[in-house]
């Protein structure tokens, strides 16, 4: 199976400043956002459902008290009303024309309604033909005939009449209740004028808070009483007159203005019919005054609920920026540690290959010593002047230069590599310099039955980079491939190099023929601290650091394997990389080459 | 007295001719091999009395060379003669049963005493 794993590091070890700075406040956002949904949202929603759901409660339980209010109050004026008309057919029914004529007497049953409070303003009996017979009362009305007037017909057709609020012969506003008798002999009417003052003071008496008003209208919509802002008594009123009712409405009238444009609040309105006489009852009152108590719980609640939720807000904002301030902190430490990895990477490969160039200069120097006692032992066979030697002198000196140049190579590269270790940035021939690299640690590898092979571009273009990251990096990685060959008794690595063909970098293809990468693997493989050697064999921070450092030179890596076949490194490198990873090798705290 | 029977094993080839042309003139039949397949091929054919052989080589290395050895019927002594020498090779050395372990680079009489106390010694199969 072929992977192709192509390096976009999440974790973004080296991520540019303002990358990191744009990640952090993506990050902020998005904690707010959770954090406001999950809070703040439902915090809303359900004060919000539970404040309109008290507010809807609060109004129908005013409004149920309203209507109460308003039937208790229509009994009372019927009562009132019922009351009269009872006492009067009463009286008629028990009390002949000729003892009601007589003045004294009606002055007595007078006196007797009015004991107890003060309602009637005046008694009379009338006879047929509208002439009064007695009349009881402060008026002078003797003379008066009522056969014309309105209440006098009503009255002989129905038997009993109750009136709207007239003027009449005394011009104050006023209503009559008539009662007939109609007996043997010729029809009576006996008539009480109800007091206008007590019955305006029943009706108007129900204080409803600094804005509630109570009167009647009769049909024609004139006032029966007169409203508190509304009207006088029998001026026109603007309340809309509904066809009669029994039960009781109630609505809400828009703000407006009045006939005298005073500006009237929004006001509730409620409103029901008298029996007898048909009068509308209207109680208003505005509607801030009606709600207030509920209004002004709402408004509590409201204000509390904002309240919290900005307190919230607030303390969520807190908490993310404390948040993002540890993230920041420990992205900090991360990079700081992931800067001493490498550095412990590179003095554990500095140390590996210092032990490998001791041991590899033991073989000439062997040779050496062996050259010596061999010519040594010549001269002791035979002296200077024999050819044998000669001969061998001749040899030994050869022997001796081969192995001293042998020496110097080594030491050579040990000390390349160790001045390397000071990171600076200068032009890299990719070929000769991988090329010391295998010339490294070819002979361990041969000794491990493991063949080199180079395939250089030899038109490739010298890079600009950091040679002594570079050497680390291809160490590592041709040591690796020598280490998948574990196990196997031969095996060659493939070291390629060529510019890619828009010119503008160069690749390094490290082919082996190992033991592959197995597929769930490939995933981790540049993770730090990942391993598959046993205990003590690997840090896992080979590849890793690698990783980290082509990033690093503007680069990129990528790995095939196919497990049993082999595993191909790729490593893409810029021939001029841009010039922030310039800047940024040439600053000193990211200059983790730098030996201390 | 019989010359006693050397095997160089060593990929190092100036080292093993310069070895073996010293170890002839003190007296010894030296023969070389480059690689241990090479090294059990002569061990075969020829008596062999001490084998002196290197531990990093191509192919197959010291160590695994000497556990191959000891399966042959004449078993000879052997000496390891080593340019990395380590702690580690030399306890695995020694569990193998090899009368010596030298480390390059060495004086000729380090190694011709290493062959003598290796052929004075018991014989390697008592070892």
């Amino acid at each position: 199976m072929k992977k192709k794993t192509p390096v976009d590091n999440a974790a973004g070890y080296h991520a540019p400043q303002d990358q990191r700075e744009k990640y952090y406040s993506r990050l902020f956002r998005r904690f707010i956002l959770l954090t406001l949904a999950c809070s703040i949202v439902p915090l809303l929603a359900v004060g919000w459902g539970i404040n309109l759901h008290y507010t809807n409660f609060a109004r129908e339980r005013m409004t149920n008290s309203l209507q109460t209010q308003i039937g208790h109050h229509k009994k009372i004026i019927e009562l009132f009303l019922q009351e009269h008309s009872s006492k009067l057919q009463l009286i008629a029914q028990t009390h002949s024309k000729e003892f009601l004529s007589q003045p004294q007497n009606l002055q007595e049953i007078f006196d007797m309604i009015n004991r107890d409070y003060w309602s009637i303003r005046d008694l009379g009996l009338i006879d047929s033909n509208g002439q009064h017979l007695a009349y009881i009362g402060p008026y002078d009305l003797m003379d008066k005939n009522y056969s014309k007037t309105f209440w006098f017909k009503e009255v002989m057709d129905q038997g009993i009449y109750i009136s709207d609020m007239f003027m009449g012969f005394r011009k104050v506003p006023h209503f009559v209740i008539a009662v007939v008798r109609k007996g043997s002999g010729e029809p009576w009417i006996l008539r009480a004028t109800i007091d206008t003052d007590s019955f305006r003071s029943l009706v108007e008496n129900v204080k409803i808070g600094k804005t509630g008003e109570v009167y009647l209208v009769n049909r024609e919509g004139v006032f029966q009483t007169t409203s508190r802002f509304g009207g006088t008594i029998m001026s026109p009123s603007e309340t809309p007159i509904a066809l009669s009712h029994d039960d009781i409405r109630i609505r809400v009238e828009a703000s407006h203005k009045n006939g005298n444009n005073r500006k009237v609040p929004r006001q509730i309105v409620c409103q029901t019919w008298l029996k007898d006489p048909q009068w509308m009852l209207v109680v208003k009152q505005d509607y801030a005054e009606a709600f207030y108590e509920a209004n002004h719980a709402n408004l509590s609640t409201l204000i509390f609920l904002h309240l919290a939720a900005v307190t919230i807000l607030v303390v969520i904002v807190f908490i993310s920026r404390h948040m993002i301030r540890v993230i920041q902190r420990r992205d900090h430490e991360a990079d700081h540690l992931n800067q001493q990895l490498m550095q412990t990477g590179k003095l554990a490969a500095i140390g590996e290959l210092s032990a490998g160039v001791a041991h590899e200069i033991n073989n000439p120097l062997a040779i050496i010593l062996t050259e010596r006692q061999l010519l040594l032992d010549s001269e002791n066979s035979g002296g200077y002047a024999s050819s044998d030697f000669q001969d061998q002198f001749h040899d030994a000196m050869e022997q001796i230069d081969i192995q001293v140049q042998r020496c110097k190579r080594i030491t050579h590269n040990l000390l390349r590599f160790s001045r390397r270790t000071q990171s600076v940035v200068e032009t890299v021939d990719l070929n000769a310099f991988i090329q010391e690299v295998v010339d490294l640690v070819e002979r361990e590898a041969l000794a491990s039955g493991i063949k080199f092979f180079t395939k250089f571009d030899e038109a490739l273009p010298p890079i600009l980079s950091d040679p002594s990251q570079l050497q680390q990096v291809f160490l590592n990685m041709i040591t690796n491939s020598i280490d998948a060959h574990d196990g196997n008794a031969y095996g060659r690595v493939e070291i390629q190099t060529r510019s890619v063909p828009d010119r503008s970098s160069v690749r390094i293809t490290i082919a082996d023929s190992g033991s592959g990468i197995d597929p769930k693997h490939l995933d981790k493989i540049f993770d730090p601290f990942f391993t598959t050697k046993p205990v003590g064999k690997g840090t896992g921070l080979g590849l890793s650091i690698c990783y980290s450092i082509i990033q690093r030179l503007g680069g990129e890596i990528s790995v095939q394997s196919d497990v049993g076949q082999g595993t191909e490194i790729m490593m893409t490198l810029p021939i001029r990389p841009p010039d922030e990873v310039l800047e940024d090798l040439a600053r000193p705290h990211r200059n983790t080459g730098g030996a201390s | 007295m019989k010359k006693p029977r050397v095997l160089l094993v060593d990929d190092e080839e100036a080292f093993a001719r310069n070895i073996s042309k010293l170890l002839r003139i003190r007296g010894y039949h030296v023969q070389t091999a480059d690689s241990g397949p090479r090294a059990l091929e002569v061990l075969l054919e020829e008596p062999v009395d001490v084998v002196v052989i290197d531990l990093k080589m191509p192919e197959m290395d010291g160590l695994e060379t000497i556990g191959k050895i000891h399966k042959y019927k004449k078993r000879p002594k052997i000496i390891v003669l080593t340019g990395y020498p380590s702690l580690l090779t030399r306890l695995q050395a020694n569990q193998l049963g090899v009368s010596g372990y030298l480390s390059k680079p060495c004086r000729v009489q380090d190694v011709t005493a290493a062959l003598q106390k290796a052929l004075s010694g018991p014989p390697a199969g008592d070892a």
